[in-house]
């Protein structure tokens, strides 16, 4: 049972430590993806917007499940000594079983039976949200110990409401979060409504303001914002990683996943980017993986 | 302390008798008699014309509060039943922050707690607003779907659901009513299509009302204070009888549970508690200082509950 009294203001904000992660890409499709349930749910939802169904996306059984994703990875990233008492899901594309609850069944199958959400409809940069919330439960919580499970799953069963980024591949990505941990997660920010054109002002400030007084700067940018971060590089010092455009909600995080023990060995300042144009939401993340910090699992 | 500042719901005009609904699914006539006579369902609210984002407008729109502090609105959240809606990567949620001026906030959908996901919101709406520590600062909670597909227009032998939505205001203080606590308990071994598993659905019809209290019991305690020192609960509109034998359950007066909109709304998705809360202001039911509990279940299945003082 999670119960919780309000939360009271200006009660500050509590460490959060990314102290774990893992990453996984998925090439097997789901059974759920050939439900005739799935097609004629779909087939509803897009009528009114007079959208085409991708006949051959349901022929051949494309499409994942998040809960089978994230059920394996947090197999890996909550061992059973090590429970969470918070997990939350992030994800822009929806899976091939939109009639479940898929968050209470991964806090089922999750070692502390969590309280679980999920988020969506924030766009390609919904784990950034994701990360904002766990910093927001941080603040109540005695001691915080949650999972991000950042998804995306690749087929698409209709056409696009309009053009966007969509997913070359099934992956998903969780970043396990706890009071002590190599990467202290010093700030998320969320910006909304931004346009296109503002994003380079905006992003140089914040990559100004965040980078100031380091040396050891790494830039992970989505690829929304790959040209403005590049633009930006000579105000910043450090390296700067362009993520895959292939996975628009996890490759940031992909990146980030895969590098924490490399930094983690040599201490570094990690600012992650990402923008995605149609909510305009501009969000950035300034990660201090420090040398000292207990080792990443 | 997060509060409700203001509350506002829209209900289709749109009034269709449970007998029609029944016909367009194809259900039974004996079907029809269980959702009339025994579930007490007799019209269901629905906005046949209408999207999502005419839904959730029409509900904001009556939030006297809101306007001219739009500024001040930092975030947006929808609370949902189901995640997906609409074909991506459509966004009927930023399309209703553009229209009302709040192109600003930052603006999610929150779900996977079904029809519990509007306490979740308000929870997490809370929870923003006092870490970003700007006592003026405000958060939007919407709720309402749209019973666009089979799926999402009835359970068979339960519910009916029907087109309806809110908009809450949420605030860090201030005179409104306080949220004293929230809980919640998560059983994901009853997630699932329970229509397609038995034995699942046998179980969670089981254990269904001593979670459920269990969950109530939990918002009261935190909230320091019994069952019995509530003035109301604010249900889902389910059903009757689900209340009615939980109130038994619980010893608790079936008589302060706010049931009047089941015969007349359907299972409006997450808007059922804060149509309540409308309904109960207006009937005067509420009185400053009286302590309500607002209660959702939802399949998957979530049990939830939050305090609030009027």
């Amino acid at each position: 049972m999670y119960r919780v009294g309000s939360p009271a203001i200006g009660a500050g904000t509590a460490a959060v430590r990314i102290s774990g992660a893992a990453r996984r890409v998925f090439d097997d499709q789901a059974e759920s993806a050939r439900d005739p349930a799935y097609r004629a749910w779909v087939a509803d939802m897009v009528r009114p917007y007079g959208l085409s169904l991708r006949e051959e996306a349901f022929g051949e059984g494309l499409g994942q499940s998040y809960g089978h994703m994230a059920g394996v990875l947090i197999a890996e990233a909550v061992p059973a000594d090590r429970p969470v008492d918070l997990l939350v899901m992030a994800f822009a594309v929806s899976d091939v079983m939109p009639w479940g609850s898929i968050a209470p069944h991964l806090s089922h199958l999750c070692p502390g039976n969590p309280m679980a959400f999920a988020v969506c409809d924030c766009g390609t940069v919904a784990a950034f949200t994701g990360l904002r919330l766990i910093r927001a439960h941080a603040v109540a919580a005695d001691s915080l110990r949650a999972l991000l499970v950042v998804l995306e799953q690749s087929a698409i069963h209709h056409e696009l409401a309009v053009p966007a980024a969509a997913p070359a591949r099934h992956a998903a990505v969780a970043l396990r979060c706890d009071q002590a941990g190599a990467g202290l997660l010093d700030s998320v920010r969320l910006r909304a409504g931004v346009a296109r054109t503002e994003v380079g002002r905006l992003l140089a400030a914040d990559l100004a303001e965040l980078s100031a007084g380091h040396s050891d700067v790494t830039v992970v940018a989505g690829s929304g914002v790959a040209e403005a971060v590049i633009s930006a590089a000579p105000s910043v010092a450090g390296e700067v990683i362009v993520a895959s455009a292939d996975q628009p909600s996890t490759g940031v995080w992909w990146e980030v996943a895969g590098r924490l023990p490399g930094w983690a060995a040599r201490g570094r300042r990690v600012l992650v980017a990402d923008y995605d144009p149609l909510p305009g939401s501009l969000c950035l993340a300034a990660i201090d993986v420090g040398r000292s910090s207990p080792a990443i699992s | 302390m997060t509060a409700l500042e203001e509350v506002a719901c829209y209900l289709p005009d749109k009034r269709v008798p449970v007998e029609d609904v029944t016909a367009q699914l194809g259900l039974t006539s004996m079907q029809t008699r269980l959702f009339r006579r025994y579930l007490g369902l007799a019209e269901i609210r629905l906005d046949p014309g209408g999207t999502l984002l005419d839904l959730l407008s029409a509900a904001t729109g009556r939030l006297g509060g809101l306007r001219g502090r739009e500024h001040l609105v930092r975030y947006v959240l929808h609370a949902r039943v189901m995640s997906l809606v609409a074909p991506y990567p459509a966004n009927p949620l930023r399309d209703l922050c553009r229209a009302f001026g709040l192109g600003h906030a930052v603006s999610f959908t929150v779900t996977h707690h079904a029809c519990a996901s509007g306490l979740l919101a308000v929870d997490m709406a809370g929870r923003l607003l006092a870490e970003d520590g700007d006592p003026r600062a405000l958060a939007l909670v919407l709720t309402g779907e749209k019973a666009f597909t089979r799926d999402a227009q009835f359970i068979p032998g339960i519910t009916i659901f029907g087109e309806a939505a809110a908009a809450c205001l949420v605030s860090l203080d201030g005179p409104a009513d306080r949220v004293l606590s929230y809980a919640v308990s998560i059983r994901g071994e009853f997630n699932g299509r329970l229509d397609r598993l038995p034995d699942v659905a046998s179980r969670y019809e089981k254990e269904y009302p001593a979670s459920f209290a269990e969950a109530m019991s939990a918002a009261a305690a935190q909230a320091g204070v019994s069952l019995g020192d509530l003035s109301l609960i604010l249900p889902t509109n389910v059903n009757m009888p689900s209340w009615q034998r939980q109130c038994r359950r619980m010893g608790f007066p079936v008589g302060r549970v706010l049931l009047d909109n089941v015969p007349v709304t359907g299972h409006a998705f997450c808007a059922d508690a804060f149509i309540n809360y409308v309904t109960a202001v207006e009937r005067g039911l509420l009185r400053p200082g009286d302590r309500y509990l607002i209660a959702a279940a939802g399949f998957g299945a979530t049990f939830a509950a939050m305090v609030v003082e009027h």
